[in-house]
C-alpha cells in the first residue's frame, strides 16, 4: 500500500474511533472550554486580577493535563478491556501512532482557549508548555499501565491519584520558581518517553 | 494455490503449568475441526498459530518460520467477540478492511459480499449494540472472512447460534474454503462432523489424533451397544454415553473395552469418546 493509502487509512481509522466514542467525546471541550472559564468567572466576582491569575493557574493544572488523556483511555479500551480484543492485537501492530495523534488533536484543540487566556489574563505561553509536557507524562503513563494490567480502569486511577498530588506540588514549585523554568517539562517530556517505550514492550509481549 | 501450516514440537507454558506439549501437525487446504473438552489447549494452540503467545517449537507457513502471522493473510474469531457497541455494522468492517490493509477503492464490495455472506446486509446501518448475540457472532464470522485470508482460525464459531444460524454457518465455510486453510475450535461433536474434511482431538495439551471422520469412527468400531438398567455393572464397560427410553425401559448406550458381538453402529462421537477415555 502506497504512503498516502496508508495514511487514508490510518485518519478514517481515527475518525472511525472519533465516532465510537459517541457524546464522550465532548467531556474535555465541555471541561476546558465552560466548566473551567465559567469557574473562573464566578471567581472573578470575588478576587482581583493577580489572584484570578493564579486561580486560572491552579485550576488549569488540575484539569488540562487529565483531560488530555480522556480519548486515550477511550481509544484504548476496546484493545485492553474489549470483547474479543485479542483480534485487533492480531491485526493491529501498535496503537502508539493513535494515542499520539489524539493527543496532538487535544493540544490542538486547547489553542483558542490558550489564546484567550493569553490575552484576556496576560498568562505566559511558558505555562502552557508545561502543562502540555505533563498531558504527554500522562499520555505515555496511561499507554503503559493500560498494556501493563490489561485495563484502562486500572490505569486511570493511578493517573488521576498523582494528578491531585501534582496539582498542589507543581503550584508549590511555581511559587518557588521560575514560571519559565523548563525544568519540570523536561522532566515530564524523559519520563513520559520511557513510560511509552515500556507500554510498546509490554504490547508486544501479551 | 496450495497452503500448508506445519506445527512442528509446539509447547507452551503458562508459569508452571504445561499448557500444550509437543504438538505436531499439518495443515493443509480445506477445513479442519479441532475437538476437544474444555482445558485441552484448542484456543492456546490458535492464539500461538496467530502470533498472540510466544512457544516453543515451530509454526511454518508455506515454508517460512514465523513466530506471527502476517496480518494480512490471516482471519480470526475469538471465543468471544463483541467490539465496538457504538459502531454501526458498516463502520466496524470498515473499520477491519483498514486493518487488514485492503484498498479503499475495494472495501465497500468486500464488506458487502461479507455481510451477503453471513445474511447482514440488512443491518449494515445498525449500530453493533442493537444487534442480538447471534447476529454479532456472524458479524465477527464476517471480519474473519474480509481481505485475502489464507488461514481462517474459528474458535467456537457455534457459540450462540440457532439451529438454523448454525446450519448457515456451516454452509459458509464450507463455500469458503476454497485455496484456504479454515481451522474450527469446537467442543460440539457434530459441527464438526458436519463441515469439517479432518479432525484433530486434543486432550491436556496433547494432540491424540489427526485424520479424517472415517478414520476416528472406526475407534470405535464394534465397541458400541446398547444395555439394559440391571447389565451396567459389566466390568468392560469403558463409558456411558447416554440413556434413553426403549420399548418403555431404560437403555443405556455404551462404549465398550473391547469390540462386542452385535454391536451398534458408530460414530464420529463414540469415536471421540473412545480416545478421550482411553487417554
Amino acid at each position: 500500500m502506497s504512503f498516502e493509502g496508508a495514511l487514508k487509512n490510518k485518519m478514517t481509522r481515527i475518525l472511525i474511533q472519533w465516532r465510537g466514542m459517541k457524546w464522550l467525546r465532548y467531556i474535555p471541550f465541555l471541561v476546558n472550554y465552560f466548566i473551567l472559564p465559567g469557574t473562573l468567572y464566578a471567581f472573578s466576582k470575588f478576587v482581583d486580577n493577580y489572584e484570578l491569575e493564579n486561580y486560572f493557574v491552579q485550576l488549569s493544572f488540575l484539569f488540562i493535563p487529565i483531560m488530555s488523556i480522556w480519548w486515550i483511555v477511550l481509544i484504548l479500551h476496546e484493545y485492553t478491556e474489549g470483547k474479543g480484543s485479542e483480534v485487533l492485537w492480531i491485526y493491529e501492530k501498535g496503537k502508539l501512532t493513535d494515542v499520539l495523534i489524539f493527543l496532538a488533536m487535544y493540544i490542538l484543540s486547547l489553542i483558542p482557549f490558550m489564546l484567550c487566556a493569553m490575552n484576556v489574563l496576560m498568562v505566559d505561553i511558558a505555562l502552557f508548555g508545561q502543562m502540555f509536557a505533563q498531558s504527554f507524562f500522562y499520555a505515555g503513563t496511561i499507554y503503559m499501565l493500560a498494556f501493563m494490567f490489561h485495563s484502562v480502569t486500572a490505569a486511570f486511577i493511578p493517573v488521576f491519584a498523582y494528578n491531585l498530588y501534582a496539582y498542589d506540588r507543581i503550584y508549590q514549585l511555581l511559587e518557588k520558581a521560575n514560571i519559565n523554568s523548563i525544568q519540570s517539562s523536561g522532566y515530564y517530556l524523559f519520563i513520559g518517553i520511557i513510560f511509552f517505550g515500556i507500554g510498546i514492550t509490554y504490547h508486544k509481549n501479551l | 494455490m496450495e497452503n500448508q501450516i506445519e506445527i512442528k514440537n509446539l509447547s507452551k507454558r503458562f508459569r508452571q503449568k504445561r499448557v500444550l506439549e509437543g504438538i505436531n501437525c499439518i495443515f493443509k487446504n480445506g477445513i479442519y475441526g479441532i475437538l476437544g473438552p474444555n482445558g485441552a489447549g484448542k484456543t492456546t494452540m490458535m492464539r500461538c498459530i496467530t502470533g498472540l503467545y510466544s512457544f516453543q517449537g515451530t509454526i511454518e507457513m508455506n515454508g517460512k518460520k514465523i513466530k506471527k502471522t502476517p496480518q494480512t493473510e490471516i482471519g480470526y474469531l475469538p471465543q468471544k467477540f463483541g467490539l465496538f457497541p457504538e459502531l454501526t455494522v458498516w463502520e466496524m468492517m470498515t473499520y477491519f478492511c483498514n486493518l487488514k490493509k485492503i484498498p479503499k477503492a475495494d472495501q465497500y464490495q468486500v464488506i458487502e459480499d461479507a455481510l451477503h455472506m453471513v445474511n447482514l446486509i440488512s443491518q449494515k446501518k445498525t449500530k453493533i449494540s442493537k444487534l442480538s448475540g447471534g447476529m454479532v457472532r456472524r458479524l465477527g464470522i464476517a471480519q474473519a472472512f474480509l481481505g485475502n485470508t489464507k488461514v481462517i482460525l474459528l474458535d467456537e464459531p457455534t457459540a450462540g447460534l440457532d439451529p438454523e444460524e448454525r446450519i448457515r454457518f456451516k454452509n459458509i465455510i464450507s463455500n469458503m474454503s476454497k485455496d484456504r486453510i479454515i481451522i474450527v475450535s469446537t467442543h460440539i461433536v457434530e459441527d464438526v462432523e458436519a463441515c469439517c474434511d479432518h479432525i484433530m482431538v486434543m486432550n491436556r495439551g496433547k494432540k491424540l489424533f489427526m485424520g479424517t471422520n472415517e478414520k476416528l469412527i472406526e475407534y470405535a468400531d464394534g465397541r458400541i451397544t446398547e444395555l439394559k438398567a440391571g447389565d451396567l455393572t459389566q466390568e468392560d464397560i469403558l463409558f456411558v454415553e447416554k440413556s434413553y427410553l426403549q420399548d418403555g425401559e431404560k437403555t443405556y448406550r455404551v462404549i465398550m473395552k473391547h469390540p462386542v458381538e452385535a454391536a451398534a453402529k458408530s460414530n464420529v462421537e463414540d469415536g471421540y469418546l473412545c480416545l478421550l477415555k482411553e487417554h
